[in-house]
């Protein structure tokens, strides 16, 4: 694999891991204070 | 020149695998970390029995020499889950993000009402207080130092309700604490509360 076809994945992999952490960090228990 | 920039390209993929990998075993791993950190303050309570200052509960035992003088902030300890925590008093609901919050608008210990305490169960980056609330069972002890005063209390029940069960927080004829936290314990579906009722009155 080339590095260049290497580089695109690997960008595709980190924009999905953001996500997963943006994800994680804002519906983890972070509602609990609002239902309180 | 365009091999300088392969070597580029190949040092930004490492960099990049780097990065996601570090992401990756952060969101895996962090849930992990509240039950080592369990394990860890268990090892450290099995001197004291979880009870890290002077008693009411255990005084006559020599482990009480080991306990130190009984705090003058306002403290929670659960013994069972090695849990020994400062209570944030306030109006402010992010108080909850710093450990165990003294929900305003409910009763204090001396008041021989309704204590209501709140904590996370689990957040990204923030604590999590009451992680292994769900092992509290009835009949256990939890203690509350405040005001310079000790408060022992036995768990009479635990139960999950609605976030809308605002019912828990209402006061009552007898002195009782209230603690609560989110259940399941990824999610803030529903609440995880339990409920102590106090041992004796309250000693100096």
């Amino acid at each position: 694999m080339s590095d260049r076809k290497l580089f695109v994945m690997l960008l595709i992999i980190f924009v999905l891991s953001v996500g997963l952490l943006i994800y994680a960090k804002a519906h983890i228990g972070q509602n609990f204070i609002n239902q309180l | 020149m365009v091999k300088e920039r392969k070597i580029r390209l190949k040092h930004f993929n490492w960099l990049l695998v780097f990065i996601i990998l570090a992401i990756n075993l952060y969101v895996l791993v962090s849930p992990l970390l509240p039950q080592i950190d369990l394990w860890r303050r268990k090892q450290e309570a099995a001197a004291v029995a979880g009870l890290p200052y002077k008693t009411n509960l255990d005084s006559s035992s020599k482990k009480d020499d080991m306990r130190a003088e009984i705090p003058s902030d306002n403290r929670l300890v659960i013994p069972k889950l090695a849990l020994d925590e400062h209570i944030y008093t306030g109006s402010s609901p992010y108080l909850v993000n710093k450990g165990v919050w003294a929900r305003p608008n409910t009763s204090t210990p001396p008041k021989d009402s309704n204590t209501v305490l709140v904590g996370h169960r689990f957040t990204y980056g923030g604590p999590a207080t009451f992680y292994s609330l769900d092992k509290v069972a009835v009949g256990d002890k939890l203690v509350l130092y405040w005001q310079g005063k000790e408060y022992d209390y036995t768990v009479t029940s635990t139960k999950v309700v609605a976030p809308t069960a605002i019912e828990v927080e209402e006061p009552t004829k007898q002195p009782q604490l209230t603690v609560y936290t989110c259940t399941p314990i990824w999610s803030a579906k529903d609440r995880l509360v339990v409920v102590a009722k106090l041992d004796e009155p309250s000693q100096p």
